[in-house]
């Protein structure tokens, strides 16, 4: 077959890293969209090999090219079994980088996109605007009217979003938390971008949790969003930007025993910055500041006990996130910390660590397909008869909870620092 | 080969329900296999019914058309591979499990049905589907079926094969025929069944199997040997079968498979050990407490190194973990691995190890083996660097392999196939005037070859129409 | 009819090559059982091969499990000879003291042993074969694993001769299990016989075999099953007999013939005897096995036809008006149910006098009226035997797209046509 020229920006896409692929197609049976789509070209093996022929010149990173890329999840499932250890996330995210060199989005798409990655998650005072935008929008009936009249693409949006009436958490509330008792250690708090906005109440319980458990809490100033959602939707410089801003603002690291995230997409993001930087002057700073990346329950988890009084009677199970689970390969932990909880009744869900079809901002673009995923989710946690929904991080309880809400159903969904501020019974709004 | 307007424009109208897809992605997505060659189709199907693959298959053969029906493509051999280009066509999308009778124990499937799923269907019942090939979570029981897949259970238990009771086929011209749950009792259905379990795709099309299932074993109990010396694996399933006990597994690795998965997986192996020894035996609970006993006394007997009797869960998980884990330690300890599924009369294993190691050396290359020591079965991999000069020797080992295995009476494949990549070692096993009786067979079915074309018999000009079609 | 007995491979292969060439019918013989009960239809052979001198087990081979025997072995002959060795043939056609491997082979031949075992097509590792063309072939492999090309030698089992003769088979033994135990239960009727043993299939338990015979069966030899200990006439409440072999290792076989015991106790007048005694388990079979000649005993003729069913259909035949309860006498037409419970083959027999024409007619009448009721609960007729099989109904064509092929095939090994199937 005659070879067309390669494309531009193919060398984001890396030979050495296709060719790991074998084909063996173990990870047909942990990738969501191949489970819901029955065709190749949505699975891992498929999505490599369309990358392999781009990346030999035998195809075009052309519209169809884009859609069986930005269908896929990122959730990284099939790293998990993937037997010869492809390190797939990291080669969508750099098809999907070659897929933004070529494509055109919709006219007012783009400006959209940009609007919000460029211009509002990386500024927490422009996202605090947002948080009060959103609460008097709720306050004053606007939003209740906005759900009733939207329709399509919109309502599904709309109907993602969380009751916004506790004011935002930002980290310019806060410079440093004292311990509670005697100080075990020190630590820096990852911050985050949209979750403090939408989902406040975790960050005050993520505070006041590792107060209980004794540690001194420290929150980097200048530090910005990770940058996650940047990679997963092909803006890798943007992404990079992002990562060197949050290298300067934990340099400061170094004092503190790790740096904690309790949102897993951040956690994998925050983890992959040497890989992100690879090759560049800052890619020995990303090594030394990953490996004091540590997510909430991952750093808690060794402490495998719960501060002294702290018990809570409920039946509980626990939904993996993607990132947590496959990114970053934390499943015990989480489930640790619940179990050690006294008067817990621990459930485990058939396919805990399968996709609740959040995926950063998939629901937004894929809402039909993101909804079937949420339906199975929702369908295998029910079936548990808990009464708690435990996550750990903002897009699946996002998710989950308006899944609860469409289903009418009374589980509550709850991040994993909720439940231990509710067993400790720490007020989580001081 | 060109599928005209007028035949494309037919197939969309039969599979209506279904898809088509002629994509230039589409096209390369449906051209591999585990193999990593790739052949570029002309077009892909996937229909949802038995009659639109019946459709299928006749428009297609009446433009000679060749046809290669395709499940979750995991074979190590070719078998799904359109090597003169044509109709892929995928059975994925028929993917229901149709009815189990439990009080029966039998399943009616649709064939692309996931093996792991059938066993998550069966479980409520108490019941299971025996063969266990290691790729069961994504291979579908028409695949199973077509190569009539194996997997560590099968020593007890029996290959798929044994659990075929009734097929619904379609036949090349497009004919449809269904023995029902029944046929297996019957002749000529049991022939028919007989012949398609293991054909590769070369004689019909599986659109329904009628599959028999077995109860869950009420307990299970997995017990892991060390060996001084490799000899006493043979020793041991020996001592185990004169003793009159089938256990539901006997698999085995050699020292340095030991030493591989110990590297990665910091299990704590013996790295002294010839070899391992994995025995797990299913039952009622009085039996298993029995047998498990009796395996105990048989190991001491043979004076292995170290037993160890796994008294948990978990401990049960980690040791079948550590086979599971052989595929792809053994993967990454190379640029390439070259596997190949020999089969030894289960009284010449040693002696098969033996000789094998002897032929590495000889070659100059690294090997290890594992496997299915109760039935012979040994998976033997020659580890390689993407060098042009080891990659040549390694297929002189290969060869050389398949000529010591079946010098010792055995067999070039035991689960894999012959495919497209054994076809020139299938005359080797059987001898011209089998070949030729497998011929006739597949002539009567098959005539011109339209089904699956070039797969299990060497057929001339296949070196040539390879090199045209192929992409890797 | 010219008959002729070779005494090797080599020479079978020699006289169906000349058959061939000269366009001879050639037919070919075992141990002539299947005769008995299924007279040959067609033109007769012009040579008939007589496979009954080569019948030696050549070798049992202990380290590969397997025996290697020839064409015609007698079936118990390799039976004894396995067990010898530690070893354990299961195939157990109930002709086996006469019946040949060739013989078994040809027509796929099964017994009690089907429902946990198999029967012939699953113990052939590989055939030797001459083909009508005059060359030999081999078959399969000397391991159950190996999936080079087709599986011809489960292609040739339950043929005849159509393609080949057989004059030789590695058979494959497992290891002799290291208990067995053979039980009685008798019930008060066949559906209750027939509950049981849905139930100890439901139970999760696979028994070596579980036949199930009416109160027909028992009483053409009654004597002998009561020497057991089983009731006596004229009780009506034992009217239907469980015989089922339980084999393991004796942890297991104790806990499957407890658990046994304890669904019997739930049914009313239900009586179980454990056969202890290796001989009179080994008589207790015997006498299952002798069932159909004692059946055919003084019966001017008759005939019983095979059918099957899924296992938990088989009271489908039976129903309201026809209860599964043979007539009290047994002349003139003897009505006969028994089955292989658990795998779901059941055997009609009826025993005619042409003196009671009336009699006869309306037994003939139900069990085509059952066969009948059993085709809609999704059964299939297999096969009908005897010299009145006719008056049982066809057998159901294969259909013509199967028959064909196998047509063309046989055409392709046989082409002048010769071989009497």
């Amino acid at each position: 077959m005659a070879e067309k020229p390669a494309a531009r920006g193919v060398e984001l896409l890396d030979k050495g890293k296709i060719d790991t692929c074998v084909q063996c197609g173990m990870c047909l049976s942990s990738c969501p969209t191949y489970r819901e789509l029955g065709v190749e070209m949505d699975s891992p093996r498929g999505r490599i090999f369309l990358m392999k022929s781009v990346q030999e010149g035998r195809l075009q990173p052309d519209d169809l090219f884009a859609r069986h890329m930005y269908l896929c999840l990122d959730c990284r499932a099939c790293e998990t079994v993937c037997p010869t250890g492809v390190p797939f996330g990291s080669l969508v995210e750099a098809a999907r980088a070659v897929v933004e060199h070529h494509r055109r989005l919709p006219i007012l798409a783009r400006p959209a996109r940009d609007l919000a990655f460029t211009w509002l998650l990386p500024y927490p005072d422009r996202l605090r605007l947002l948080g009060t935008i959103l609460r008097l929008a709720q306050r004053s009936g606007l939003l209740a009217i906005a759900r009733l009249f939207s329709f399509g693409r919109l309502r599904g949006w709309l109907a993602l979003l969380p009751d916004v009436s506790a004011s935002p958490f930002l980290p310019g509330d806060v410079t440093s938390i004292r311990p509670i008792g005697s100080p075990r250690g020190r630590v820096a708090l990852f911050w985050g971008c949209v979750a403090p906005v939408l989902l406040p109440n975790v960050q005050r319980a993520t505070v006041a949790v590792l107060a209980r458990y004794g540690y001194e809490v420290v929150v980097p100033e200048g530090q910005s969003c990770c940058g996650a959602l940047h990679l997963h939707n092909g803006l890798r410089e943007d992404a990079q930007a992002l990562a060197r801003r949050n290298l300067t603002a934990f340099d400061e690291g170094a004092r503190t025993e790790a740096v904690i995230v309790n949102a897993a997409g951040c956690g994998a993001a925050l983890k992959g910055y040497p890989e992100l930087l690879r090759g560049t002057a800052e890619e020995g700073r990303a090594e030394r500041f990953r490996a004091a990346v540590k997510d909430f329950a991952e750093f808690l988890g060794a402490a495998k006990e719960v501060p002294e009084g702290g018990r809570l009677k409920t039946t509980v199970t626990y939904q993996d996130p993607c990132h947590l689970a496959h990114g970053q390969r934390v499943t015990s932990e989480p489930r640790q910390l619940l179990k050690s909880i006294p008067g817990i009744e621990f459930k485990e869900m058939r396919d805990a660590d399968r996709c609740c079809g959040s995926a950063g901002i998939y629901n937004l673009l894929n809402p039909e397909l993101s909804q079937r995923f949420l339906k199975s989710k929702l369908d295998h946690a029910v079936h548990t008869g808990a009464k708690i929904i435990v996550t750990a991080n903002p897009g699946c309880q996002l998710q989950l909870q308006a899944g609860i809400r469409q289903a009418g159903l009374s589980t509550e969904v709850v991040h994993l620092a909720e439940l231990l501020a509710r067993a400790c019974e720490l007020d989580a709004g001081n | 080969m060109r599928i005209s307007p007028a035949l494309r424009q037919k197939i969309r109208q039969i599979v209506f329900d279904g898809k088509v897809l002629s994509e230039p992605g589409d096209l390369y997505c449906y051209s591999y296999d585990a193999t990593r060659m790739s052949f570029l189709p002309d077009l892909v199907v996937e229909p949802t019914s038995a009659r639109q693959v019946a459709d299928v298959v006749r428009a297609a053969k009446e433009e000679g058309v060749p046809v290669v029906p395709r499940g979750a493509a995991t074979c190590t051999t070719g078998g799904p591979l359109p090597v003169s280009g044509g109709i892929v066509l995928s059975l994925t999308l028929m993917n229901r499990i149709l009815r189990i009778f439990p009080d029966s124990r039998l399943a009616i499937v649709e064939p692309g049905v996931v093996n792991g799923d059938l066993q998550a269907a069966a479980q409520p019942y108490g019941l299971f589907f025996p063969p266990d090939p290691s790729s069961f979570r994504v291979s579908t029981l028409g695949g199973n079926i077509a190569e009539c897949a194996g997997g560590p259970r099968c020593l007890k238990y029996g290959v798929t094969k044994d659990f075929v009771q009734g097929l619904e086929v379609v036949f090349p011209d497009g004919r449809l025929l269904d023995t029902g749950p029944l046929g297996y009792l019957r002749w000529p259905e049991s022939a028919l069944i007989g012949l398609m379990v293991g054909s590769e795709g070369t004689l019909g099309i599986v659109t329904k199997a009628y599959l028999k299932l077995h109860p869950i074993p009420p307990a299970r109990r997995s017990l892991a040997a060390t060996m001084f010396r490799i000899e006493q694996v043979g020793e041991a399933v020996n001592e185990i079968f004169s003793a009159g006990l089938v256990p539901a597994k006997l698999e085995f690795m050699d020292g340095f498979a030991m030493r591989l998965v110990d590297d990665f997986y910091k299990v704590g192996l013996d790295r002294e050990a010839a070899a391992l020894l994995l025995i797990e035996v299913d039952g009622d609970k009085e039996g298993v407490e029995e047998e498990a006993a009796q395996i105990e006394a048989v190991c001491q007997k043979v004076r292995v190194k170290k037993l160890q009797i796994a008294r948990s869960i978990e401990e049960e998980e980690l040791l079948w973990r550590m086979r599971g884990m052989l595929s792809p330690t053994v993967s990454r300890a190379a640029d390439i691995k070259i596997n190949e599924d020999v089969v030894v009369p289960r009284g010449k294993v040693a002696e098969a190890l033996r000789l094998i190691e002897e032929l590495a050396r000889r070659h100059g290359l690294r090997v290890v083996n594992y496997g299915h020591a109760g039935d012979g079965n040994l998976h033997t991999s020659f580890l390689v660097d993407d060098d042009p000069e080891q990659k040549r020797r390694a297929e002189e080992a290969v060869s050389e392999l398949f000529r010591v295995v079946l010098r010792l009476g055995g067999s070039v494949t035991g689960e894999h196939g012959i495919g497209l990549t054994k076809v020139k070692f299938l005359a080797w096993e059987i001898g011209e005037e089998g070949t030729a009786a497998m011929r006739k067979v597949r002539d009567a079915f098959n005539p011109q070859a339209l089904m699956n074309p070039y797969k299990i018999f060497l057929e001339s000009g296949a070196e040539a129409i390879q090199g045209d079609k192929r992409l890797a | 009819m010219q008959v002729v007995q070779p005494t090797t491979p080599d020479e079978v292969a020699e006289l169906l090559g000349s058959a061939q060439a000269k366009g001879t019918r050639v037919g070919v013989r075992g141990g002539g059982t299947l005769e008995q009960i299924l007279p040959a239809e067609g033109t007769a052979p012009e040579l008939l091969l007589d496979l009954s001198r080569m019948n030696r087990i050549t070798s049992i081979e202990r380290g590969n499990l397997l025996a290697r025997v020839e064409a015609g072995a007698v079936t118990a002959a390799v039976q004894a000879a396995a067990e010898a060795e530690g070893l354990f043939y299961p195939p157990d056609p109930t002709s086996l003291e006469t019946c040949t491997i060739g013989g078994n082979i040809a027509c796929a031949a099964s017994g009690p042993h089907q429902l946990k075992y198999g029967g012939t097509r699953d113990f052939v590792l590989g055939l030797e074969v001459a083909l009508p063309s005059g060359k030999p072939v081999r078959t399969g492999a000397d391991m159950q694993k190996s999936v080079a090309g087709y599986d011809m030698t489960r292609f040739l089992i339950g043929s005849g001769a159509r393609f080949g003769v057989v004059t030789g088979a590695v058979l494959r033994l497992l290891p002799k299990p290291q208990r067995r135990r053979t039980l009685l239960c008798s019930l008060t009727t066949f559906s209750a016989g027939a509950s049981i043993a849905l139930a100890v299939m439901k139970g999760g338990m696979t028994p070596a075999a579980m036949e199930l015979l009416d109160l027909r069966c028992l009483e053409v030899d009654r004597d002998a099953w009561t020497s057991f200990g089983l009731p006596n006439r004229p009780t009506v409440e034992a009217e239907s007999l469980l015989l089922i072999e339980l084999d393991g290792v004796e942890a297991s076989v104790n806990r499957q013939r407890a658990q046994i015991e304890q669904l019997c106790a739930d049914q009313a007048k239900a009586m179980v005897l454990i056969l202890t005694d290796p001989e009179k388990a080994r008589r207790a079979w015997e006498l299952r096995r002798r069932l159909l000649p004692r059946l055919m005993a003084g019966m001017p003729t008759w005939a019983m036809a095979v059918a099957a069913v899924v296992p938990e259909k088989l009271l489908a035949p039976f129903s309201s008006d026809e209860p599964p309860v043979a007539p009290i006498s047994d002349r003139p037409a003897r009505v006969a149910c028994f089955a292989h419970a658990g795998t779901g083959m059941l055997h009609l027999f009826v025993g005619i006098d042409p003196a009671g024409e009336r009699e006869c007619d309306e037994a003939l009448a139900s069990s085509r009226r059952m066969l009948h009721r059993l085709r809609g609960a999704g059964g299939t007729l297999l096969r009908t035997y005897g010299p009145a099989r006719h008056l049982l109904g066809e057998e159901e064509a294969p259909a013509s797209a199967l028959m064909e092929r196998l047509a063309a095939i046989q055409q392709s090994f046989d082409p002048k046509g010769v071989m009497v199937p």
